[in-house]
């Protein structure tokens, strides 16, 4: 047969009348024997089976939906290892593009990657509309009356890239992605923060409206009563207002704040105490909210805007997470369970009994008003953080499984590394890799491509620093080293810094600030960060690298102090008040301490020189009052064995401490 | 309605997916049985997705993409069972009699179905597949390109070889007589 033919079109008449025979019946049958003797894989194990491998002139990872993005280096080293591990599974590959094996189950896991730094310890983090995240940094302070403004930072998770943008008048306690695009976040307020105040001197919190396509932050409006500490929930549909509850010990109050007008509207109180209230949208477009404590929940109609009690749960929480579930259902899971009586609404009280660290989670059914006892935990545990994933199972990462925790004396269960995940079809938790870091409370939020983020941790002296000023991301591909522009060449610099040293402080090494002692100092990635006074609310961060001609470390840092109100010999650096007092080269290896500024010293640049425990400029003049002298104890230099690992060997992750002397 | 049938599959629902899968089976079949040109070994390509579709149905993040994440489960199911039929290298082919009088119009479709047939069968099951995917499901080219997991170029391009491919083997079977054992690509 030779053309003129039509090809196309005989074809497919051939391929409809030879496809024509059905499926035989036994076909149907045999399916459903099999499959009604098994239950589905829970959804991230089933997509990581289904991500491909497929190698040829242009070779990428093609993992199904989620996580497609990344850094190309990385993912071409992941192909090939994952085209490794094909082949030795006899598996599928394409070379030159053309199909010759195929590989069915290739291993795309989902767990953890990092810590990655960041220059700020974080508050919250959020993902606006666009796609970008913002990361709202902690609250800076030193100790004193003094504070500075938050840094909010853009997170660029192709380049790993944290980006300053601004300030923002406090610490973020809650910020939420609003459908308009914008992100709403929460201001508190106080007495020991008169900084906090709006224009009109009000204490009452505020909230913010940061626009993300501008970076600009506006002070948008004040609640009108009692603080309000719980998560704001935007309602449903086309209604744009959103909804805070409660707050304090004794709080009933409810407000709505109405974006369109920047104006909050008091709303009937809550039936029962809603303090530190976690809340919910739920399916029919009511806000459902659980306070600590409280083992009455309370559903808001925004029709009406009334309330009403839901059914009882089981046992009231404290420190515990509330996540809405794709299926409409409603998860309350983790955190302390009081022992012993409750009122009569069944509040509990932290004292009232010994607590318990909750082995089991709540589920709740919107539809019948019913609350289901579900687990148990991989981990008992509470303080942690839980985030919604975009195939309908939770993620539960960090926290704690002991009860004693309420202080930085208390210990912490070092199973708490392992994260775990909710299948909400089955009801059960199963585990989910581990973190690096132990975090308390620590700030997570969900990414638009199903991963996740888990930023920061609290209580640093209990779980040492690195935790409060980093982030781990889960997801089927890392993120690429932190991207640190180096502030001092060291070249050739033969090894990366990884791993953490600590180093412990004698006396009143200062650096310039007489009254704190560095007591930590750990390096990730080739960036330090120190820790002063055990506390988050003086790290100095900078780049370290080691002198390859000495073996010394040598650390940079590059002037992104967080708070603290950094002075020379107790004078303060005036008008250096925002924390930031430029960049130096402190020169530990050399015994001599040098800081050098540059023309970004908000302080004015000047080479300065440690000597006999007085810091003071090059050309002699004295920066600050000398009315303290530091102490400093020699030898100065860190004399420390480079540690490191060549670029090409895998990072190791949470290594032990080698400790050093000052 | 099949959105709510995967909703329901997706929580452990057999019922529901029982029902997907009896709405899904024949053109699965015959999808399989074009690429793969056997029908015991279209039916086992067919089983093997349907089950790994129950297995990981949660891997579907749009239901209403559900078809087209079974159609990529079937033609994997279809490119491994073609390698285990590489490994036995030469398979009895059935060959419709053709002994029943007809128009000559009828005839001469029949002939050219026929040679349609022969030729097809000398393509590789890659090609089959292309060809499968654009002519009898119709699928426009990204859903098939993302059926196969390949860019659309991709794709494009091996449906212009295997279309090139299929014209040679119908013009060079023009002059070879018909055998009737044959050898898988």
């Amino acid at each position: 047969m030779t053309a003129p033919f039509d090809l196309d079109r005989a074809l497919g008449q051939w391929m409809e009348a030879d496809a024509l025979p059905p499926a035989p019946p036994g076909l149907v049958a045999r399916v459903a024997a099999v499959t009604a003797a098994e239950r589905p894989r829970p959804s991230w194990l089933a997509r990581s089976r289904h991500a491909r491998i497929w190698a040829g002139p242009s070779a990428m990872l093609r993992p199904t939906g989620a996580g497609a993005s990344g850094h190309r280096a990385r993912l071409a080293l992941i192909v090939v290892l994952a085209a490794l591990f094909a082949a030795l599974l006899g598996g599928t590959l394409l070379i030159g593009g053309k199909l010759i094996d195929e590989l069915e189950d290739p291993p795309a896991p989902v767990t953890f990657s990092g810590p990655y730094a960041m220059p700020v310890p974080p508050a919250k983090a959020v993902q606006a509309g666009d796609g970008s995240v913002f990361v709202f940094g902690a609250e800076a302070s030193n100790g004193g009356a003094t504070h500075y403004p938050e840094q909010v930072l853009r997170l660029d998770l192709e380049r790993n890239e944290l980006t300053p943008i601004g300030t923002t008048p406090g610490t973020v306690v809650s910020a939420i992605a609003l459908r308009s695009g914008d992100v709403l976040v929460v201001l508190p307020s106080g007495p020991a923060q008169p900084r906090q105040q709006t224009a009109n001197g009000s204490n009452s919190p505020s909230v913010g409206i940061l626009r993300p396509a501008t970076g600009e932050f506006v002070v948008a409006g004040q609640t009108t009563s009692s603080p309000l500490w719980g998560a704001p929930v935007q309602l449903a549909g086309d209604d744009p207002r959103v909804l805070f509850v409660g707050g304090g010990a004794d709080s009933t109050a409810a407000e709505l704040f109405d974006p369109r007008t920047n104006a909050f509207a008091p709303i009937s109180p809550t039936r029962g105490l809603m303090r530190q209230p976690r809340a919910v949208r739920l399916g029919d477009g009511s806000v459902l909210v659980v306070g600590e404590w409280n083992r009455t929940p309370e559903r808001f109609d925004p029709a009406t805007e009334t309330w009403s009690q839901t059914a009882p749960m089981a046992a009231s929480r404290h420190g515990f997470s509330v996540v809405g579930l794709a299926d409409g259902r409603v998860l309350v899971v983790g955190g302390l369970v009081v022992q012993g009586e409750t009122d009569q609404d069944g509040h509990g009280e932290p004292g009232a009994g010994p607590s318990t660290v909750a082995e089991t989670a709540e589920v709740y059914d919107p539809a019948t008003d019913t609350w289901t006892t579900v687990g148990p935990l991989v981990h008992p545990r509470w303080m942690h953080a839980a985030q919604a994933l975009d195939d309908g199972s939770v993620l539960l990462a960090g926290g704690t499984g002991s009860a004693d925790d309420w202080s930085d004396g208390g210990q912490v269960d070092p199973r708490i590394l392992e994260a775990e995940r909710f299948d909400p079809g089955t009801n059960t938790f199963l585990p989910a890799g581990s973190l690096a870091l132990p975090r308390l409370n620590p700030s997570v939020v969900g990414l638009a491509n199903g991963e996740a983020l888990v930023l920061g941790s609290l209580r640093p002296r209990l779980l040492g620093p690195e935790a409060s000023v980093t982030y781990e991301r889960y997801g089927t591909i890392p993120l690429p080293p932190a991207s640190v522009e180096p502030q001092m060449r060291l070249d050739p610099v033969p090894v990366e810094l990884r791993g953490r040293w600590e180093v412990e402080a004698r006396g009143g090494l200062g650096f310039g600030t007489p009254s704190r002692k560095i007591l930590t100092m750990t390096i990730f990635e080739g960036r330090v960060i120190m820790a002063v006074s055990g506390r988050p609310d003086l790290l100095l961060s900078g780049n370290a690298g080691v002198d390859p001609a000495t073996g010394r470390l040598v650390v940079v840092a590059d002037g992104s102090e967080v708070g603290g109100s950094l002075s020379l010999d107790g004078a303060p650096l005036e008008p250096c008040s925002r924390g930031d007092v430029g960049r130096y080269a402190w020169d530990l290896g050399s015994g001599t301490l040098v800081l050098r500024g540059d023309e970004r010293d908000a302080c004015g640049s000047r080479p300065a020189l440690l000597e006999g425990g007085w810091v003071r400029s090059a050309t002699g003049e004295s920066l600050g009052g000398p009315a303290i002298v530091e102490t400093i104890n020699p030898p100065l230099a860190i004399d420390l064995p480079p540690r490191g690992w060549l670029p090409s060997d895998p990072p190791v992750r949470g290594a032990e401490p080698v400790r050093g002397e000052v | 309605m099949q959105r709510d049938l995967v909703l329901r599959a997706q929580t452990g629902d057999h019922d529901a997916y029982n029902a997907l899968v009896l709405a899904a089976v024949d053109r699965l079949h015959r999808t399989a049985r074009l690429i793969l040109r056997d029908q015991e070994r279209a039916s086992d390509a067919v089983q093997d997705a349907l089950i790994a579709a129950w297995r990981d149905i949660r891997a579907v993040r749009d239901p209403d993409r559900f078809d087209a994440w079974l159609h990529r489960l079937l033609v994997n199911a279809c490119f491994r069972a073609a390698n285990r039929e590489r490994r036995r290298s030469v398979v009895e082919v059935q060959v419709a009699e053709i002994d029943v009088p007809m128009p000559r119009s009828d005839h001469d479709d029949l002939l050219v179905r026929d040679e349609l047939e022969r030729a097809f069968r000398r393509l590789t099951t890659e090609q089959r597949a292309v060809l499968v995917l654009h002519h009898y499901l119709d699928l426009p080219d990204a859903a098939a390109a993302e059926t196969l997991g390949v860019p659309v170029g991709t794709f494009k391009s091996r449906l212009h070889r295997a279309t090139a491919a299929l014209r040679s083997a119908l013009e060079a079977d023009a002059r070879i007589p018909t055998l009737a054992t044959e050898s898988l690509a």
